[in-house]
């Protein structure tokens, strides 16, 4: 530890080193460099934007992933974590953003899961044993009323996710680890008020034994219930600071700083449309169990947002207009034609880039040349069009390569191989090339690198000036105020408010999280 | 800049990182490789594989694989798999024999029919029912074998001498076997279809993310059962041609054909997973597996041996072949 004892402090050894954390996915390089330190009896919160690489670090200090580069110190001895059962060993525990529950086992199985062994006398797992503990368990951390003999998936998402977070320092506790490390991923997306009073009741005990790592997208509560606060913004640690004496401004200037910039989101070419009628008219559209009743209308060349938090049916909503929702009801019109199946819709001139961009944006092994002409391929009518024109496969994709700066080692290169923001731009080309008029975005810029994400934006001014229709659905709130004119902002399932957003006039962030929750 | 919030600079950039897959792969260029040695090997073990003779035989023993893999071809590009082939070509050898024996020449024009039902059968369930292709074609598999037995009493039926269409189907041409040609043909015509049509883009589109091409109006359905209909229709080729190699039917006759047609297009270098390969690559899998069989008969391995050794090298190209960071195996 003496090496680099300067920046310890030196009445306590951090318990958790990470040094130099790298790590990348083919291209895209998802951390780069990050140094951390975990304190004993002290809570680290980390913030940054969606896709900056926040659990992906929880993950190689989890043992989930290996890093590329780096290493981890644990008590200041150099650690490789296999698995996160080995991470349990080293004493790192971690409650998983997506619950890492199994269903159909029960409570108290799943609370001790992989560490049966505890509870096992001659080979064989003493039950009651294990029953008598997960009560004990249940019962100090103020939810004894949860019976541990039921299967897991018989309470809600809460329960649920209060169970898993009991999991972790239950486990901490059974494996008598002195002084733990404790993950918490966003550990309070999924719960209502009272139990979130709930989970920071239990931060605050487990304070005073344990090094606590929190990621967490709400801030004002991070702040309060942190100690010391890093940003990671694009895979880097870009600053660090005490959170006593931080505000929630300061921290969110520094995790979207330069988002504010106009050379980002090239708020200057915003345009009022000229148009007055609507290409794209939604009239009472609803989906059971999604949203209800929306109505709006999209002109060309114009941009309307679509806010919500996730949940708000934003996402479900951008499916259904583009025909990829089941039991839609209500109508949804491009000029005036009424359209209702993906068939409809992309002959109509629709366009959609789902969030997913693994699994349903692009076709990864296939060449970028074959991901742009995909849509035009499938939209094209007449009998020539059952055999493929080569050669405008080729000009289509030369162009649009060209035109989105795509960094691409050639035309004919798996997709896979780009980086996310590239893979983004061949689906976005796609489009363009099938002579799209209305454009579907659902987060199009999440885990896009911020270069990346200056191109795009360029791009859609750029086609929007030339009487492109877009809908902008995002969770990224800065992008939305920024980029919109209009943004209707949903909550549980139906439009709450419609906000205008002219270039001199953009709403605050907080002015438009006032209508969300 | 507040003074309790300190910027750090991010630290050097780390070195570009390496694409993964950058290197040749070893499932394009394995099966390169592959055939030259075979041959080698097999010439050194006996010198008569390389007799003209030897070389006909192979060509002759390979064509009938050849068409049922092309017909694996299209659907394991799609990410599918279709385990029905070999009952296929049993339902429509039998078929055949039977319907030149009763209604001579005419008769034959009914066998494409069978194949486009079977196929259809195939494709509804697995398109429009949404029965996983594996299960699907598993079942069917059992059922036209069944129909075969049914129809032809479980009895084979010998080709007359002289029957109708011989000379179409059987003998040489310029000393090249008609039964060779006939798979030719229709190799070069897969071939076009992969490469110059939408169907074939379609195929391989589906193979590399169905989702994807459903969101971006690729008709996903209506292709998946297309493609079925096409298997159907190749097999229901492959075992007319067959019949009159084989000079009549058995109730067995396609049965061993199933393996070996997902091995060639697997050691061809097209892997289950869909949506890389094609029908080009199937054929020097075709050659691997012709070229084992005939040069382990000529190197006088014992027959069961040769099974085993089959058995073997189908893993071992899986092996080489498969890219498990996309699992969720077989749609």
């Amino acid at each position: 530890m003496a090496d680099d004892g300067a920046a310890v402090d030196p009445s306590a050894a951090p318990l958790l080193v990470a040094e130099g954390i790298g790590k990348s996915y083919g291209a895209n390089t998802v951390l780069s460099g990050v140094d951390i330190e975990i304190h004993d009896r002290e809570v680290l919160g980390v913030v940054g934007e969606n896709g900056a690489g926040k659990s992906t670090l929880l993950n190689i200090l989890s043992g989930v992933v290996p890093p590329d580069t780096g290493r981890l110190l644990l008590r200041g001895q150099e650690v490789r974590l296999k698995s996160y059962r080995d991470a349990n060993f080293n004493g790192i525990f971690r409650v998983f953003q997506e619950l890492a529950l199994v269903p159909g086992l029960r409570v108290y199985e799943n609370l001790f899961l992989t560490h049966e062994k505890r509870f096992s006398n001659y080979g064989f797992i003493n039950h009651a044993a294990m029953r008598r503990r997960a009560s004990a368990y249940l019962e100090e951390f103020e939810h004894g009323w949860i019976d541990p003999t039921k299967p897991i998936d018989s309470y809600s998402f809460s329960v649920r996710q209060i169970v898993e977070i009991i999991k972790a320092f239950a486990l901490a506790d059974l494996l008598e680890t002195p002084s733990p490390v404790l993950l918490l991923d966003e550990p309070t997306a999924g719960l209502l008020a009272d139990e979130t009073e709930f989970f920071f009741r239990v931060v605050k005990q487990a304070r005073n034994k344990t090094g606590i790592v929190y990621v967490g997208h709400r801030l004002g509560e991070l702040l309060d219930n942190s100690d010391q606060v890093v940003v990671i913004k694009d895979g880097h640690l870009v600053a660090r600071g005490s959170a006593r004496d931080m505000t929630e401004e300061q921290l969110h200037q520094v995790m979207v700083g330069r988002a504010r910039s106009e050379f980002l989101y090239h708020e200057d070419r915003q345009q009022p449309t000229t148009a007055t009628t609507p290409i794209l008219s939604v009239a009472g559209l609803s989906q059971p169990r999604a949203f209800s009743d929306v109505s709006f209308d999209v002109r060309p060349g114009e941009i309307v947002g679509i806010a919500g938090v996730i949940g708000s049916g934003k996402s479900e909503l951008g499916r259904a207009i583009f025909g990829a929702g089941k039991d839609v009801a209500g109508e949804v019109r491009v000029g005036t034609q009424i359209v209702s199946t993906i068939s409809d819709t992309t002959q109509a001139g629709m366009g959609y880039v789902p969030q997913d961009r693994a699994a349903e944006g692009a076709l990864l092994p296939q060449p970028v040349s074959w991901n742009i002409s995909l849509a035009r391929l499938s939209t094209e009518g007449g009998l020539g069009a059952s055999v493929m024109d080569g050669g405008r496969e080729k000009r289509d994709a030369d162009k649009y390569v060209d035109l989105l700066k795509i960094k691409t080692p050639g035309i004919q290169a798996a997709v896979g191989r780009l980086s996310g923001g590239n893979q983004q731009k061949v689906i976005l080309g796609r489009w363009l090339a099938a002579g799209t008029k209305v454009l579907i975005l659902d987060n199009p810029t999440r885990g896009v690198d911020v270069g990346a994400k200056e191109h795009i934006y360029s791009l859609l001014r750029e086609q929007v000036a030339n009487g492109l229709a877009v809908v902008l659905i995002s969770d990224d709130l800065l992008e939305l105020i920024m980029m919109s004119s209009q943004i209707h902002i949903m909550s549980g399932g139906s439009v709450r408010a419609t906000i205008q957003t002219p270039p001199e006039a953009k709403p605050t962030e907080v002015e438009m999280v006032a209508h969300m929750v | 800049m507040s003074s309790t919030l300190t910027e750090v600079s991010p630290s050097a950039a780390a070195p570009p990182v390496k694409g993964p897959r950058n290197r040749p792969q070893l499932r394009v260029v394995g099966p390169l490789i592959i055939v030259p040695v075979l041959v080698v090997v097999f010439t050194i073990l006996n010198p008569r594989f390389l007799y003209p003779e030897n070389i006909l035989n192979i060509v002759s023993a390979a064509s009938v694989l050849m068409i049922l893999a092309v017909a694996q071809t299209f659907v394991i590009v799609m990410g599918s798999i279709d385990l029905s082939v070999g009952s296929v070509v049993t339902l429509t050898g039998v078929s055949s024999a039977l319907l030149l024996q009763q209604f001579g020449a005419p008769g034959l024009l009914i066998v494409p029919l069978i194949g486009l039902v079977v196929g259809a059968i195939n494709g509804a369930l697995f398109a429009f029912v949404k029965l996983p292709s594996f299960l699907v074609t598993l079942g069917t598999l059992y059922a036209f074998n069944g129909v075969s037995l049914f129809i032809s009493n479980g009895a084979s039926t010998p080709l007359a001498p002289n029957a109708p269409l011989s000379g179409v189907f059987s003998g040489d041409l310029l000393g090249i076997p008609k039964i060779a040609l006939w798979a030719l043909v229709l190799l070069l015509a897969a071939i076009l279809v992969c490469q110059r049509t939408r169907f074939g883009r379609y195929t391989y589109v589906l193979g590399g993310g169905e989702a994807v091409a459903r969101l971006s109006g690729v008709p996903v359905q209506k292709h998946k059962f297309l493609v079925f209909v096409v298997a159907g229709l190749l097999a229901s080729v492959a075992g007319m041609l067959l019949m009159f190699r084989i000079n009549g039917s058995g109730p067995d006759m396609g049965t061993t054909f199933l393996l070996p047609t997902i091995a060639a297009v697997v050691m061809g270098g097209t892997p289950l997973t869909g949506g890389v390969g094609g029908p080009l690559r199937t054929v020097l899998g075709v050659l691997i597996i012709t070229i084992l069989t005939n040069g382990m008969t000529l190197a006088n391995v014992h027959p069961f041996l040769q099974i085993v050794i089959q058995g073997i090298v189908v893993i071992a190209a899986v092996a080489i072949s498969m890219d498990r960071s996309r699992v969720g195996l077989i749609k």
